[in-house]
């Protein structure tokens, strides 16, 4: 029997214990190092030999017939290598997979397909050609060369204009989807969206109190200071190579492999380091033109977006309007809710009403309800996710008429909340239960809070007055497929694999894990993410799912290797596998505890006998969801002279169910909050009547800075999920949800003026502050009323379908697909 | 475009580049030298994650031509770190959490250096005015504000040991 170099002391062995000495620590990020000297290579850090940069060329009109394309002079330029337009995309394809794509699949109402225009142009800076040249002047300077002729068409960027029957058509080939099937005529309303419960009607007409109000918020952009990136390269043998910031490499693998028509073998995706992606680089967005580019021009080509483009082009978060009426008793519980959001989702399909229903209404029980969405095309860029997607517009909604009801009813907003409180068991909107859930405590954590409980102060500031407003918000939690390996060297120590990409700190999450479950040091863990090729599949890092699914994922890695590390001391021991005890790096015969093994001697005996060295595996699909709840105290002070406001004090409670990092859950927190103050005070999308952006630079469009960033103290409440590791929730979706509508009820404290449109900072509150001096309440002029609307009836006519014509005096790389004749109009 | 040869040291090495007059700073750094620590976030100026050191002063580098480098000393995130050893704004980065995603954090250290040059106790609202030209959106700032503060008090504690 082997030795141990330990002294024999008694150790008292308890192997179920549960004190967790890694899980709850303030670790220091795992990969702060490469990020604080620069030596992390994010998406545009990575050149090859003989690349080529990528640009492309952005439509001027909101909504246009291609009439013409000339290439010539660009595809002349010297230095020049490939110039496609969505013409192309078929033929590229079709050689690139040995299929035969037809035209049609690429001129489909999809955003993931028409990566070029073709055809029409349905909203500003749509990208129409693209090309690759030997430096990103150059390809700037063909872009100059393109001449492309368009005739414009009616524009529409409101969306209720755009329910309306005569309004210009976005696409011709949407037909609006309800839950009973679709419509045969073309709408520019995509989806509608009806969810129920019990008699509204009869609960409205019976409350002893009801409040009405319409709120719209502006289309934001998520903000990631990293512009899209991607260098995509062509090999002889069939394969491509992708460098991209992206949320998930696996996810792009599978869209090219679906855009491209080949299989996932032949594409190998390498995730960068990801300067932030907030969902908007959940999906694709310059890797298939990127890998196009690439295959033909035959050398690898790198694109980056530019600011201007990243506003104009990516995918920001729908605008809303919302409609909310709701019934309550005297004493605050609610009756019944109706409720139409109607949502900006851009030019083509996407986006959804659903989630902002059950994060607004999802928090509270409300015995009879009718919410309907509605998704609307306008001329703007398609929307995606946003952090929490279409749960901040939801709740500005809901928390604001609910701040009207408290006030109306003359009781706390706190109270109001308690009393109609979702628990678990009670179902949300999409009639689904709630597990085990900590709503009511962060109500409670705020409402214990000295803040809270102290009188308001004062603003220092002459003239402005001061305000507090509450608000709460819901995530009802990401799940999906996660995998990890857990190699462990020879010195015991140990590697995580995963797949997953880490958006802002998961990595060390993971490694507080592994450490947790091996009983070994944090710094005696590394984490690393490689390629398609080499890490455990994964889905996209999203919906605050990682910690939550790939934490399982390690969790379970972890324990299998360290009952594999057991049963290699058992071999070394000469005993049976079940007669080995472990704590803390350290194997032990329970029979004889003086006989022992270090973790790093088990490793290295094994690394070279018996059944060898050792990697444990894990694997996770779907757990059950983890709805996170957060509610949030703002302290805003208000210029009534200009309007402007500033967020000056910030407390935020949030259910994080068991805090694996808290430093890493309150930066979390933290950022949440700031992007929801942004949503609230001054980020908006501003469009002119042709549908031109404009704001499309950081100087207009205005995110917070650190002075406008307040003091934001986080109060982490844990209630364990019933599911996952240690009772851990996703912690980054929630954050943002309450900040709006708590800003907008402090600023309605402050100057009683109730602000229900965003960015509200400036001129919304001096209307607001106006209409409280002289008595006018806009919230019951409002009679919302949707109709006529047009799902399917349309008499707008319909865009030319012409192909464009193209000139071109080069030779076509693409020779088949090279432009028929020029057709005649 | 003709090309130009430019003189610029660069993290206490002197550069000779040759490159085209139009283009940036920025582009010298990260084409000309590799050194793709520092970030361009929107090449106009307005985010500041291509912020480095012009003879000590914080710069937005895209916003810089290459030939207005000519004889000048820079320095990037990669010259912050000496002899292996991390400049006490970067350690405290990682241990306060300074950092999320880490693509504002190059031009927020430079930031935070330059204002501990001329500040070794700055207060929290000369912390935030110092950089509130560098956008970051996934902190909320106020762990990157702890982060400088931390780094100013073992600066001065360093500076006493060492002058004693």
């Amino acid at each position: 029997m082997t030795t141990t170099e330990l002294p024999r002391t008694v150790t008292e062995a308890p192997t179920d214990m549960v004190t967790h000495v890694v899980i709850g620590q303030r670790v220091a990020k795992i990969e702060g190092v490469d990020k604080v000297t620069g030596k992390a290579l994010y998406g545009a850090d990575t050149s090859r030999p003989g690349m080529l940069w990528g640009k492309m060329l952005p439509s001027p009109h909101a909504h246009a017939i291609i009439t013409s394309i000339d290439l010539s002079a660009a595809r002349a330029l010297p230095g020049v290598f490939a110039v496609i337009t969505g013409a192309d995309l078929p033929g590229i394809v079709a050689k690139i997979s040995d299929t035969d794509p037809t035209p049609e699949e690429f001129d489909t109402p999809s955003r993931g397909k028409q990566i070029l225009a073709w055809k029409k142009v349905v909203f500003f800076g749509q990208p129409v050609v693209a090309v690759a040249a030997v430096t990103p002047a150059i390809a700037e300077e063909a872009l100059a060369l393109i001449k492309v002729v368009y005739e414009p068409l009616p524009v529409v960027v409101d969306p209720e204009a755009a329910m309306r029957p005569d309004a210009p058509l976005v696409q011709n080939a949407v037909f609006t989807e309800t839950f009973s099937g679709k419509a045969t005529t073309p709408s520019n309303i995509a989806k509608v969206t009806e969810l129920s419960r019990g008699n509204v009607d009869e609960a409205i007409a019976n409350a002893e109190v009801t409040v009405s109000g319409t709120f719209r918020t502006a289309m934001v952009h998520q903000g990631y200071i990293e512009p899209q990136a991607c260098l995509a390269e062509y090999s002889a043998d069939g394969r491509f190579t992708i460098w991209t910031s992206t949320q998930g490499q696996f996810g792009v693998r599978g869209g090219l492999s679906g855009f491209l028509k080949i299989p996932p073998r032949r594409i190998r995706v390498t995730a960068s380091e990801i300067g932030g992606g907030f969902g908007a680089k959940g999906a694709m967005t310059l890797e298939p033109i990127c890998t196009l580019l690439a295959y033909s021009a035959g050398r690898p080509v790198k694109m980056q977006l530019t600011r201007s483009e990243v506003l104009r082009a990516t995918r920001p978060a729908p605008d809303a309007v919302m409609h909310v009426t709701l019934g309550a008793r005297t004493d605050g519980t609610l009756l019944g809710a109706r409720a139409a959001f109607i949502w900006d989702v851009g030019a083509y399909p996407g986006g959804g009403s659903v989630g902002g229903i059950n994060c607004g209404f999802g928090p509270y029980i409300v015995p009879a309800y009718s919410y309907d969405g509605y998704d609307v095309l306008t001329n703007r860029p398609s929307t995606g996710a946003y952090r929490a997607p279409n749960g901040p517009q939801g709740a500005f909604a809901v928390e604001s008429a609910l701040d009207m009801l408290a006030g109306k009813l003359g009781i706390s907003p706190i109270t109001l909340r308690l009393r109609n409180a979702v628990r678990e068991g009670d179902r949300n909107p999409s009639d689904v239960p709630y597990p085990r859930i900590g709503f009511r405590e962060t109500l409670e954590a705020i409402e214990n809070h000295p803040v809270w409980a102290s009188p308001k102060a004062t603003s220092s500031r002459p003239g402005w007055l001061r305000g507090r407003g509450v608000a709460c918000g819901l995530w009802g939690g990401g799940v999906g497929t996660s995998m990890a390996h857990v190699n462990i060297g020879e010195d015991g120590s140990a590697v995580i694999v995963t797949g997953a990409v880490d958006l802002a700190g998961t990595r060390t999450t993971m490694a507080q894990i592994a450490a947790e479950e091996l009983q070994i040091p944090f710094e005696r863990v590394n984490i690393v993410q490689p390629d398609t090729d080499t890490a455990p599949f994964n889905n996209p890092t999203g919906g605050s799912r990682i910690t939550y699914s790939l934490g399982t994922a390690v969790y379970r890695a972890a324990i299998d290797a360290r009952t594999k590390l057991k049963q290699r001391a058992s071999q070394q021991f000469r005993c049976p596998a079940d007669e080995v005890d472990y704590r803390d790096g350290v194997f032990w015969v329970r029979s004889d505890p003086y006989v022992r093994l270090t973790i790093g001697q088990v490793a290295r005996s094994a690394a070279g006998s018996g059944d060898g060295p050792v990697v444990g595996t894990g694997e996770v699909t779907h757990l059950l969801r983890a709805p996170a709840f957060a509610t949030q105290l703002v302290e805003v002070e208000v210029d009534p002279e200009t309007g402007a406001v500033q967020v000056v004090n910030v407390v935020a409670a949030q259910d994080v169910g068991r805090a694996i990092n808290p430093t890493a859950c309150e930066g979390q927190i933290q950022g949440g909050v700031v992007q929801g103050i942004g949503w609230a005070l001054t980020e908006g999308y501003v469009y002119d009547e042709q549908g031109r952006l404009r704001n499309p630079g950081l100087l207009d469009y205005r995110m917070p800075t650190a002075l406008d960033a307040p003091n934001i103290e986080c109060v982490l409440v844990e209630v364990p999920a019933i599911d996952g590791p240690y009772g851990v929730r996703g912690v980054g979706e929630v954050p943002i949800v309450p900040t709006p509508a708590a800003v907008a009820n402090a600023v309605f404290d402050a100057c009683a003026g109730r602000v229900t449109s965003l960015p509200l900072s400036g001129e919304p509150v001096i209307v607001a502050i106006s209409d409280a001096r002289t008595g006018v309440d806009r919230s019951q002029m409002v009679t919302f009323n949707l109709g006529p609307i047009s799902t399917g009836n349309s008499s707008a006519p319909e865009a030319s379908v012409e192909e464009p014509k193209l000139a071109t005096e080069v030779e076509d790389y693409c020779a088949e697909d090279d432009v028929a004749e020029p057709e005649i109009e | 475009m003709a090309k130009m040869i430019i003189n610029v040291e660069v993290n206490g090495e002197r550069q000779e580049l040759l490159t085209e007059p139009h283009r940036t700073l920025l582009d010298l750094l990260r084409d000309n030298l590799s050194l793709t620590g520092t970030k361009e976030g929107c090449g106009t100026g307005d985010c500041g994650a291509c912020t480095v050191l012009i003879d000590g002063r914080p710069v937005n580098s895209c916003l810089v031509l290459a030939p207005e480098a000519e004889g000048r000393r820079v320095t990037t995130v990669e010259g912050l770190a000496e002899d292996n050893k991390l400049h006490p704004v970067q350690t405290a980065f990682i241990e306060e959490g300074g950092l999320q995603c880490g693509i504002c954090t190059p031009g927020m250290l430079i930031s935070a250096v330059a204002l501990l040059r001329s500040n070794t106790e700055p207060s929290e609202q000369s912390i935030r005015y110092a950089i509130s030209g560098n956008l970051c959106r996934c902190t909320g700032y106020d762990k990157i504000v702890r982060a400088i503060e931390v780094a100013s008090k073992r600066m001065k504690a360093n500076a006493a040991i060492a002058s004693h």
